[in-house]
């Protein structure tokens, strides 16, 4: 797995993403660099609001006011830099080459149109398909999500579907137009468990059967184990660790990382008591000075408080943002 | 589908039936349960009239009867399609209430048609720009208008429109004493009267729709399916258009319904401001009279005025959503 | 537990911290809190700056800023403006107060018992509730009226605020509904709390927010209502009553625009105040919409 041979399909170099609220500015997304590779599932990690749905927002350069994107770029396919994209572009670029599949397929999709319509409506805009054509198209990407007799349901409207049934229905709408990447924004966390893993299991042959990039944002480190070929950790608007999924839970390196890997019980063994992280998620308006997981950072030091610790390579494909691996007190 | 629409309409009519008979019952007590009568009222000071007289017209118009008697009496009355007749112009009630009825409706129906064209841009623009120019004018606009005496607007519009700039008639719902030479003048005579009121009242409905209009397309548009449809990569006119639009006016339409009482309510003081005659007039004129019969009438015909227009919005309400069905 | 119990309070007053906060920076709630007071002020003192307006017919419609001792004018009587103003602002007060205790009264009563007791309470109550809805309240308000041979402003305020309700009574069995529900008033009923000692001692204060949001509208549409039963001739005849000059002025407004000008500004004041306060209590309380 040596990153350089793999196509690059999106570059993501210091990226700023803040909202500008009453309360102040908030550090959403705070100059972050990642590379998301052609074919590969890379999961984003972290607790809510630690600014990985705003991230994952900005490749479809969708976030919202107060919302605004204030520095970096985005760089598609290595070279178009998608924040440079006039109104018209990024209309063409959304749901061709990026597409989303929100967290909750109740709310996700349009109550008073039909889900057929919804897709057609894609297909329409992307691709020179019209009228018969796109529908036949939308009942191949309903049957691609194994909804049986797609003929009949694409003449649905969202609320005669079970809700598994419109997370499905969602994820073939974004997959109509063959996009690069799929965004899965917490696909499954408003599901039942029983339908999680049918979602799950269908994201995973999906990806194997189109080779679509899969952007999977989530908080949840088993559906990640499951899914993910690399895991990107985010902490308060920042990421620090990235590296690839087996290496990760083998051996976590930063304390968070570790920390966030003690709060689940690993499968298979009696834990007593899960394992909390203690204090609070650090404020996005008035961060911590220096890094900003030290205040609940069991092994922080005095450099922690005073200086921004970079992601630096620690070999194999993994990077870490922590200062225990600069000085080296930690291998 | 239409059989399914005729189906619901009848079920609907008889659900309501319930509704208006026991309006009709807490009317017609509220109404008869007051302390002394017309006659006494009117006659009681005259020295000419004496008490014989008095007893005798309230003999012969039921007054001595127990209130539940008189209500009998009257629905009997009513089930025959007779709605009694005037105290005080001995005309059936319910002639004076159908040549009222349509010159109501006809203001209502265009100040609201007024209100519902000037609200959906003003609202759709206020919430699409929120904080804008159009955003701030409107609520300006709209604050005015919630705030504003209706019959104080319509005092000043007669002065500006009718007696200062002579444009448009001062009252009335067609010249008087006019021979018209063809159709075409009647009608023209008649839309210059309609104007002013409907446009006062139509303005009052403007400041209130064009609120409600921007709240909850505000509301709409924090929702999942409009990213969704933005992240499908279409332009954002059809993204607010076709899809935020079509949800915010789902609530829209049931506020219309349900506000339908409030028009009728600020067509009375409409209907006295530019003397319109309508049932606003009919039903203040009778309260000084306390003719009993028109007061009766007249206000059970608002209510069912009310329940048709919350059964048209009901099925409008279905032809928009398809969540809802006439089961 | 003492820990505890001094992060309640101080969670208390914080809460109440953050509506001032929050209301502060609300300009326009600032501008509505002005009027409000303004027209208090009126109401108040209206006796001790001016006499009691009498008819002076020498003075008949002198126009505003002319004669410096009626600097509004006079109406067709001879009447200050000005002084006719102060004393309407206490005839609209009046009213408005009046009616608006009656609507809570009656609104709280009728949408707690639907909300707390639910089932057929609640069926029977909302039933009457819908019904009294179908009714246009200006007709139920004016068949209320006819009532009475005398109208005086108990007449008018019974008027106001029998009508008035459903909707408070709605927006107050929402509240219960919900509240019902919570883990703390389910501890207090499981704990032997007798339900009116529920109703009204653990559900009511936490629902008071959006009722007092409601109250401050209804408050400005009482106003609206009094003035214009008055003006349709269906007030009080003793009062001075912004929407009776209107009236009054109308016969006139051709070439004595002041005598209905003012008092309808008057009114477009104190309701545009009283909108405004609602706006921004809202606003502060984080209530979700309502009314």
């Amino acid at each position: 797995m040596d990153e350089e041979e793999k196509e690059v399909l999106f570059d993501i170099r210091n990226l700023k993403v803040y909202y500008y609220t009453l309360d102040g500015v908030v550090k959403a997304v705070d100059d972050v660099s990642l590379k998301i590779y052609k074919g590969e599932t890379l999961s984003l990690v972290g607790e809510s609001g630690c600014g990985k749905s705003t991230l994952s927002l900005s490749l479809c350069r969708l976030v919202q006011r107060p919302g605004k994107i204030v520095g970096g770029e985005i760089l598609y396919k290595g070279s178009e830099d998608i924040l440079k994209y006039d109104e018209k572009q990024i209309q063409q670029f959304r749901g061709s080459k990026v597409a989303i599949v929100f967290q909750d397929p109740t709310s996700s999709l349009n109550p008073v149109f039909r889900i057929g319509d919804q897709i057609v409506e894609a297909i329409t805009i992307h691709q020179a398909l019209k009228g018969k054509e796109a529908w036949k198209k939308s009942y191949e990407a309903l049957s691609l999500v194994k909804i049986p007799s797609p003929e009949d349901m694409a003449h649905s409207y969202p609320h005669q579907y079970s809700a598994g049934m419109r997370q499905r229905a969602m994820i073939a709408l974004a997959l109509s137009c063959n996009p690069d990447l799929v965004i899965a924004d917490e696909p499954t966390s408003n599901l039942d468990v029983t339908i999680q893993a049918q979602i799950l299991l269908l994201l995973k042959e999906l990806k194997e059967k189109l080779g679509t990039s899969i952007l999977l944002v989530t908080h949840d480190l088993g559906v990640t184990a499951q899914l993910a070929d690399r895991v990107a950790v985010m902490y308060a608007g920042k990421i620090v660790e990235i590296g690839p999924v087996e290496d990760f839970y083998k051996k976590p390196l930063h304390p968070y990382s570790k920390a966030l890997l003690g709060a689940i019980p690993p499968p298979h063994k009696d834990v007593d008591m899960l394992q909390e992280i203690k204090g609070e998620v650090s404020s996005l308006v008035n961060p911590p000075e220096g890094c900003r997981f030290h205040p609940r950072c069991e092994h922080a030091m005095d450099i922690c408080t005073k200086k921004d610790p970079e992601l630096i390579d620690v070999g194999n494909g993994r990077k870490v943002a922590c200062f225990l691996y600069k000085e080296g007190v930690m291998k | 589908m239409i059989m399914a629409l005729k189906d619901y309409v009848v079920r609907r009519t008889f659900i309501a039936l319930p509704t208006l008979f026991a309006i009709s019952v807490i009317v017609f007590t509220i109404i008869h349960a007051a302390p002394g009568d017309p006659f006494q009222f009117f006659l009681g000071f005259n020295p000419r009239v004496s008490m014989e007289t008095i007893e005798f017209l309230r003999e012969k118009y039921h007054l001595n009867d127990p209130i539940w008697v008189q209500y009998i009496s009257w629905l009997k009355m009513l089930l025959s399609g007779n709605m009694g007749y005037s105290f005080i112009t001995h005309r059936a009630v319910s002639d004076a209430i159908m040549i009222r009825v349509p010159n109501t409706v006809k203001l209502v129906l265009t100040a609201e048609l007024i209100a519902i064209l000037l609200a959906i841009p003003l609202g759709t623009i206020s919430a699409v720009k929120e904080g804008g120019i159009v955003d701030n004018i409107s609520r300006v606009i709209s604050l005015l208008g919630v705030s504003m005496p209706s019959f104080w607007l319509g005092i000043l519009l007669i002065l500006l429109f009718a007696v200062r700039l002579n444009l448009l008639p001062t009252c009335g719902s067609h010249t008087t004493g006019m021979v018209y030479s063809s159709t075409w003048e009647s009608i023209k005579d008649q839309i210059y009267h309609l104007i002013l009121p409907a446009m006062t009242l139509g303005y009052l409905r403007t400041a209130y729709l064009t609120r409600l209009l921007r709240s909850s397309l505000l509301d709409v548009l924090s929702k999942d399916y409009i990213m969704t449809a933005r992240m499908k990569g279409l332009k954002e006119r059809v993204v607010i258009y076709k899809h935020a639009l079509r949800n915010a006016l789902l609530p829209f339409v049931t506020a219309i319904g349900l506000a339908f009482g409030f028009l009728l309510s600020g067509a009375v003081l409409i209907e006295t401001v530019f003397a319109w005659p309508g049932m606003g007039r009919l039903i203040v004129d009778a309260t000084f009279t306390r003719d009993y019969p028109v007061i009766m009438g007249t206000t059970m015909m608002t209510a069912v005025m009310v329940v048709l227009a919350n059964l048209i919005t009901d099925i409008v309400y279905a032809f928009l959503d398809p969540r809802i069905t006439y089961d | 537990m003492e820990e505890d119990m001094e992060k309640k309070i101080i969670k208390g007053r914080s809460y109440l911290r953050r509506f001032l906060r929050r209301f502060r920076r609300n300009y326009l709630g600032i501008f509505g809190a002005i009027i409000v007071f303004s027209l208090i002020f009126m109401a108040v003192s209206a006796s001790t700056l001016f006499p009691y307006p009498k008819p002076r017919l020498e003075m008949r419609y002198t126009p505003p800023f002319k004669d410096w001792s009626v600097p509004l004018g006079t109406d067709n009587l001879g009447r200050d403006m000005l002084a006719l103003i102060f004393y309407g602002a206490r005839t609209s007060l009046k009213v408005g107060l009046g009616s608006i205790v009656l609507l809570f009264l009656f609104g709280v009563l009728i949408g707690s018992l639907a909300g707390y007791f639910g089932k057929w309470v609640d069926e029977i109550l909302m039933r009457f509730t819908d019904i009294m809805l179908t009714i246009p309240t200006l007709f139920l308000i004016i068949v209320f009226l006819s009532m009475f041979e005398v109208r005086g402003t108990n007449v008018i305020i019974f008027a106001i605020g029998v009508t008035g309700w459903p909707g408070l009574a709605r927006i107050t069995r929402s509240q219960f509904l919900s509240l019902k529900k919570t883990p703390y008033v389910e501890a207090v009923q499981v704990m032997g709390g007798s339900s009116l000692r529920i109703m009204f001692r653990h559900i009511l204060p936490n629902a008071l927010p959006p009722i007092i949001v409601v109250l401050t509208f209804q408050m400005a549409g009482a106003i609206l209502t009094e003035a214009g039963l008055s003006f349709l001739g269906l007030g009080d005849p003793t009062l001075i009553s912004w929407g009776k000059i209107i009236t009054q002025g109308r016969v006139s407004v051709a070439t004595a625009w002041w005598e209905s000008t003012f008092p309808g500004i008057a009114i477009l004041f104190a309701v545009l105040g009283f909108n405004l306060l609602g706006d921004a209590i809202r606003d502060s309380f984080e209530v979700e919409k309502v009314g």
